[in-house]
């Protein structure tokens, strides 16, 4: 059940916009942000909640892959391996952080601290290569040292 | 140094600020529009100017503009198109993150000249720091009365919202993102009806990149001809510049358009090591590659499909001679995979075969007809699909085939120096 806040939230997004179907995408974010992954039992709901029907907002949720589908490590940390980050060595941030964390692309960590994700290119090639915490962007991660650093901070 | 037009005050503390903004001249350009200009005197102008898309398509905007129905009764809407996704590109989110008000201010103007009463910016899911300091310019405006109802007392209201995308390249295409405003799938759809005819809500809707938008208060303050007086002839103005992979400052670079590639290579600081030479030049993941001998080509629309590849949204992925190039076409080739969305058969099928293809070969498993097999399977992608996603996916496989093919030999020959056998992991797993 989502609580009664984000219920009210929802309900409130509606009348932003000239057709309240655009306020779905939205309401996947304020589901996630509560549940930590937008479920099946909350696609319901906010179906209910925008007068469509749960399927639909299903193909909706599952078209973008910014929402988790199922529960995830607390922290996301998406790594890009795109070709500016690929021309900066971005498979060494892969290995790196898998065998430091022990697992692979995709997997969350067994204390569930970090969901490890391989991302395309996050726009950020600047300061590649990179990843992003919680979309919380971190780069110029040219040593095991500089991925540390990021990793201590979420401890 | 050449006149800087978008990224001029880049280095002034708080522009995205309003008060700063307009103690920089912000907001004249909205105001002379309201007061001393009509809507198809604006459009006019932009026509005049000849701004042209710099989304990646390089359509004249003020055309666009001119397409929509004149019916004051109908409503339209302004969608600004946020949602930078090609690989290499973050001159958007520049814009947005360091002068948010800049495109504030050229969506006001443009949704004035093509009668909009609503202006939706729909932004990539994965710009939070844009995202926020767009809501904060967007709210600032509301809080001196530029957005609501009689702004600046000529009459004409104005509502603007900032939409969040949640992770989809293809949501770039611009019939995607209006799918996506409306809270659906991702998906193109089949036009026409063109979006000024039936966008948005099945209302006259523009969709204009982030980066058109921001030119637009500048052409209304110093009219079409100073516009025209930079950049190329059949392509003025100034263009931002994502320059990545192996230079020195791999940054954001304005220059006018025009400039050659190895001019805009040097502006990066050169190449990242000096023993490595420029091999290949990606502007992005979609336009054909450029071989090093092209780099003398100046980066305009026109110019740039003279030799048979895209300007594309201005991103600039250098690699040098450590590069593989095959390798990096299989990464592009793996993005498109990924990011197709399904609808059409050529795309959703071709793009996951291709990939196929060049992981055997990468891994040492190529067959001598995969080459030609490769631009085969790009003949039936391209032009068979609604968007460009399937048509984008062939432009680095036919264009390293063309120009790298010796690469592909070598690699079908087994040379132990390419091949990559880690990568049989992945593809077989």
């Amino acid at each position: 059940m989502l609580s009664e806040k984000t219920r009210l939230a929802i309900d409130t997004l509606k009348g932003r916009y000239p057709y309240p179907r655009s306020a779905l995408l939205p309401a996947l974010y304020m589901v996630q942000e509560e549940q930590g992954y937008v479920s099946e039992a909350s696609m319901a709901e906010v179906a209910d909640l925008l007068r469509l029907t749960a399927a639909d907002v299903k193909s909706v949720a599952s078209f973008y892959t910014m929402f988790f589908k199922k529960p995830v490590g607390r922290h996301a940390l998406e790594i890009c391996t795109n070709l500016a980050c690929m021309a900066r060595d971005s498979k060494g941030v892969v290995d790196y952080i898998c065998s430091r964390l022990g697992v692979g692309l995709g997997q969350s960590t067994a204390d569930g601290k970090f969901h490890v994700e391989e991302v395309e290119c996050l726009g950020q090639c600047e300061i590649a290569p990179m990843l992003e915490v919680d979309l919380e962007p971190y780069g110029h991660l040219d040593t095991p040292e500089a991925i540390d650093k990021v990793l201590e901070r979420y401890n | 140094m050449s006149e800087l037009v978008l990224t001029k005050h880049r280095n002034v503390p708080d522009i995205h600020r309003i008060e700063v903004y307009e103690q920089h001249g912000g907001y004249t350009g909205l105001r002379k529009a309201l007061n001393e200009l009509q809507p198809a005197a604006i459009t006019e102008m932009v026509i005049k100017s000849n701004l042209r898309g710099r989304g990646g398509a390089g359509f004249p905007a003020g055309r666009k503009w001119s397409f929509l129905p004149k019916d004051p009764t109908l409503e339209k809407y302004l969608l600004c198109n946020a949602d930078e996704g090609t690989p290499g590109a973050f001159n958007n989110r520049l814009l947005m993150e360091f002068n948010p008000h800049q495109l504030v201010e050229g969506c006001m103007i443009a949704s004035y000249a093509i009668g909009a009463k609503h202006a939706f910016i729909l932004i990539r899911g994965e710009y939070n720091h844009a995202r926020r300091r767009l809501e904060g310019a967007v709210e600032e405006a509301y809080a001196k009365g530029y957005l609501g109802r009689n702004i600046m007392g000529g009459g004409y209201s104005l509502d603007m919202l900032v939409q969040p995308g949640a992770g989809s390249y293809e949501v770039g295409e611009e019939t995607a993102l209006i799918e996506c405003m409306e809270g659906s799938r991702g998906q193109p759809r089949q036009r026409p009806p063109f979006p000024a005819i039936k966008g948005l809500y099945q209302k006259p809707t523009v969709v204009n990149n982030v980066e058109t938008l921001c030119n637009v208060p500048h052409i209304v303050n110093n009219g079409a001809e100073w516009f025209l007086g930079i950049g190329s002839p059949t392509c003025p103005g100034t263009k931002v510049f994502s320059i990545s992979g192996n230079v020195r400052n791999p940054e954001n670079y304005e220059a006018p358009m025009g400039t050659t590639f190895r001019e805009l290579i040097a502006m990066a600081g050169g190449m990242q090591l000096p023993e490595y030479p420029l091999k290949a030049l990606m502007l992005g993941a979609e336009p054909p590659i450029l071989p090093a001998f092209q780099q003398d080509t100046p980066a305009d629309v026109d110019s740039v499909a003279k030799i048979g590849s895209a300007l594309g949204a201005g991103a600039m992925i250098v690699l040098d001679e450590r590069a593989s190039v095959v390798q990096y076409v299989l990464r592009a080739t793996q993005f498109f995979a990924h990011e197709s969305c399904g609808k059409c058969t050529p795309c959703r099928e071709g793009c996951p075969w291709m990939a196929k293809i060049l992981t055997r070969i990468v891994s040492g498993l190529g067959r001598t007809e995969d080459i030609d097999l490769l631009a085969d399977i790009c003949t039936n992608i391209a032009g068979k699909s609604l968007c460009a996603l399937g048509e984008f996916a062939t432009g680095p496989v036919a264009s390293s085939v063309k120009y790298f093919r010796d690469e592909y030999e070598r690699y079908i020959a087994g040379d132990p120096a390419l091949i990559k056998q880690e990568l049989l992991v992945g593809a077989h797993a």
